[in-house]
C-alpha cells in the first residue's frame, strides 16, 4: 500500500490535464473565434498551461534546475516534452493575446497555430509513458486516452458558455470533438482493461504485485460512467433540452455545469488510474 | 556486446540471502534508510512437499542499452566507453524520475530528502583503483563476481532467463545468474 501511495503523482496529473485542457479549449475557441462569448475561454488558454506547467514543478526533486530538462533534446523523450510544451506556451500567449486584446483579424491563425503545439505537446506526453520498461503503458491506450481527454475537455466548456450565441455549424463542430473525444475515451478504456488484464496474465512480477484491482476498477467505473456517459449526455441536454428535460434544468444552468464538472472529475480520476498502475521504484 | 564491458556474475546457488551485500553496499555509499541500491530478493514456490525457494542479489545492471542513460533529460547518466559502466552523477540530477520508471530493475532510486536519484555506480573509484566493488569482497559465500561480460557469458550455467525477472531484451542487462533449475524461466 505504501509503494503505491508514493507512486501518485499529482503534479504531473495537474500537469497533462491542464496542458490537454488547453489545448482542447484552443482548437475549440479557434472553431469559434467570431463568437464573443467565447473570450473567457480563449483568454483561459495561456493561463492553463502556465499552471500545468508549474505544477510540473512540484514534481521535480529540485525545480530550480528545470532548466536543465532541455539539455537531451536528441535523445529524450522527456526534453522534447518540456521543449514542445514550452512552444505551446508561447504559442498560446500570443493566442490568449489575441483575445484579451481584440486582435480580430490575427485570432483564427493564432488559434491553428496554438492547437497545432498543443497537438504536439500532448502527444509528445503520451511518448513519456510509452516505455517498454512500463509494461502497462506501453500500448496505444495511452496517446488515445490522452487525446480523448483533450476533445473532451476543450469543447465541453466551450459548448456551455458560447451556447446561446453559436451558430448550428458551430455547435455540430463541438458536438463533433465532444462525441469523438467521448468515442476515444471509451476505446482507451476498453484498450487498457484488455491490456492491464493480458498484462497481469504474463507477467508474475510487480504488475501484479502493486496493482489494487478492486480499488482500480471502482475509479475506472467511474471514469467510464462520468467521463464517457455523461459526455454523450451533456450534448443531448444542450442541445435538445427543452424537449427533453424540464426547462429549468435545460441549457446552460447549473445542470449542465455540474455534468462538466463531474466530466472534469471523472478524467482527473482516469489520469490518477494511469499512475496507480505503473510498476514502481521498487518493481523488482 | 560492447567491447570490454563489466558485468557481474552472480551464482545464486551458494546465495543464503544473508544480505551481507546490501549492508556493505549502503555502508560503503553512505546510504540513508530505504535505500537500497543493492538488494537480494527471496522467491518462494511449488506446493508442499515439492517447495523451492532462490535468492536473486542485484543492483544496476550497467545494461548495454540502457534506458536511463539515453532518456534523462539532464544528461546526468553516461556510459562509459572504457568498461561500459553507467555513472549516475547526482549534481546534473534535476529528479524528473523519470528513469525510475525507465529501468526494469528499479536501479536508480529517488530520495526525496536529496530531491533526486541515486544508483549504483559500481563502487568506480574502486573500479578505476584496481580493486573489486564492496558488493563483491564482502559476500561470504564469495557468490557475486566481476569481469569481462565476454568470459561471463561463457560460464558454465551463466543465464539471464530467470523466473520473475523483467525480459533481459528490454535493456539487455550485464549480469548473469547461475541458478537452480527451479529459478529458471523456461
Amino acid at each position: 500500500m505504501s509503494d503505491r501511495i508514493k507512486t501518485r503523482e499529482w503534479p504531473l496529473a495537474i500537469f497533462t490535464l491542464a496542458v490537454q485542457f488547453a489545448c482542447g479549449a484552443a482548437l475549440a475557441t479557434t472553431v469559434c473565434s467570431t463568437v464573443p462569448a467565447m473570450r473567457p475561454l480563449g483568454i483561459a488558454v495561456f493561463p492553463a498551461v502556465v499552471v500545468g506547467m508549474l505544477a510540473s514543478l512540484l514534481h521535480l526533486g529540485r525545480p530550480l534546475s528545470a532548466g536543465r530538462s532541455l539539455s537531451n533534446l536528441r535523445h529524450s523523450r522527456l526534453s522534447r516534452e518540456v521543449f514542445v510544451t514550452s512552444l505551446f506556451a508561447a504559442s498560446a500567449l500570443a493566442y490568449s493575446a489575441s483575445w484579451f486584446s481584440g486582435w480580430d483579424e490575427w485570432r483564427f491563425p493564432l488559434g491553428i497555430t496554438a492547437s497545432a503545439f498543443g497537438f504536439g505537446a500532448v502527444i509528445a506526453s503520451a511518448m513519456i509513458y510509452t516505455v517498454r520498461s512500463q509494461p502497462v503503458w506501453n500500448s496505444g491506450w495511452v496517446p488515445v486516452s490522452f487525446l480523448g481527454s483533450t476533445l473532451l475537455l476543450g469543447a465541453s466548456p466551450a459548448l456551455l458558455v458560447g451556447l446561446e450565441t453559436q451558430g448550428p455549424a458551430q455547435q455540430r463542430a463541438l458536438l463533433g470533438m465532444i462525441v469523438t473525444g467521448s468515442l476515444l475515451l471509451s476505446v482507451s478504456m476498453l484498450w487498457m482493461l484488455i491490456h492491464v488484464s493480458r498484462t497481469c496474465a504474463e507477467r508474475t512480477d510487480s504488475v501484479t504485485s502493486e496493482f489494487s484491482p478492486y480499488q482500480f476498477t471502482a475509479r475506472l467505473g467511474i471514469t467510464v460512467v462520468s467521463s464517457v456517459l455523461l459526455a454523450g449526455i451533456l450534448p443531448i441536454v444542450l442541445i435538445c433540452g427543452n424537449s427533453l428535460v424540464p426547462a429549468s434544468l435545460s441549457g446552460t444552468t447549473p445542470y449542465s455545469a455540474a455534468i462538466l464538472a463531474v466530466i472534469v472529475f471523472g478524467t482527473a480520476l482516469g489520469r490518477m488510474s494511469l499512475y496507480e498502475v505503473q510498476s514502481g521504484q521498487q518493481k523488482f | 556486446m560492447i567491447r570490454g564491458q563489466i558485468g557481474f556474475f552472480i551464482d545464486a546457488t551458494k546465495c543464503i540471502n544473508c544480505k551481507t551485500c546490501e549492508v556493505a553496499c549502503k555502508d560503503f555509499n553512505d546510504a540513508p534508510v530505504g535505500r537500497r541500491l543493492r538488494r537480494v530478493h527471496s522467491f518462494e514456490g511449488g506446493e508442499f512437499p515439492s517447495v523451492f525457494s532462490y535468492n536473486i542479489s542485484m543492483s544496476c545492471n550497467h545494461c548495454e542499452d540502457p534506458l536511463c542513460v539515453r532518456h534523462c533529460p539532464a544528461k546526468a547518466y553516461t556510459k562509459r566507453e572504457s568498461d561500459g559502466i553507467v555513472v549516475h552523477d547526482p549534481e546534473r540530477c534535476i529528479g524528473c524520475r523519470y528513469c525510475t520508471w525507465l529501468c526494469p530493475y528499479g536501479a536508480p532510486q529517488f530520495d526525496a530528502a536529496e530531491g533526486r536519484v541515486r544508483k549504483c555506480n559500481l563502487c568506480v573509484e574502486e573500479i578505476d583503483a584496481g580493486r573489486n566493488p564492496v558488493c563483491v569482497d564482502s559476500c561470504p559465500l564469495r557468490a557475486i563476481e566481476i569481469g569481462p561480460m565476454e568470459e561471463i557469458v561463457k560460464r558454465p550455467g551463466a543465464t539471464i532467463a530467470i523466473r520473475a525477472l523483467p525480459s533481459a531484451e528490454i535493456t539487455r542487462p550485464s549480469i548473469r545468474y547461475k541458478i537452480r533449475k527451479e529459478a529458471a524461466d523456461v
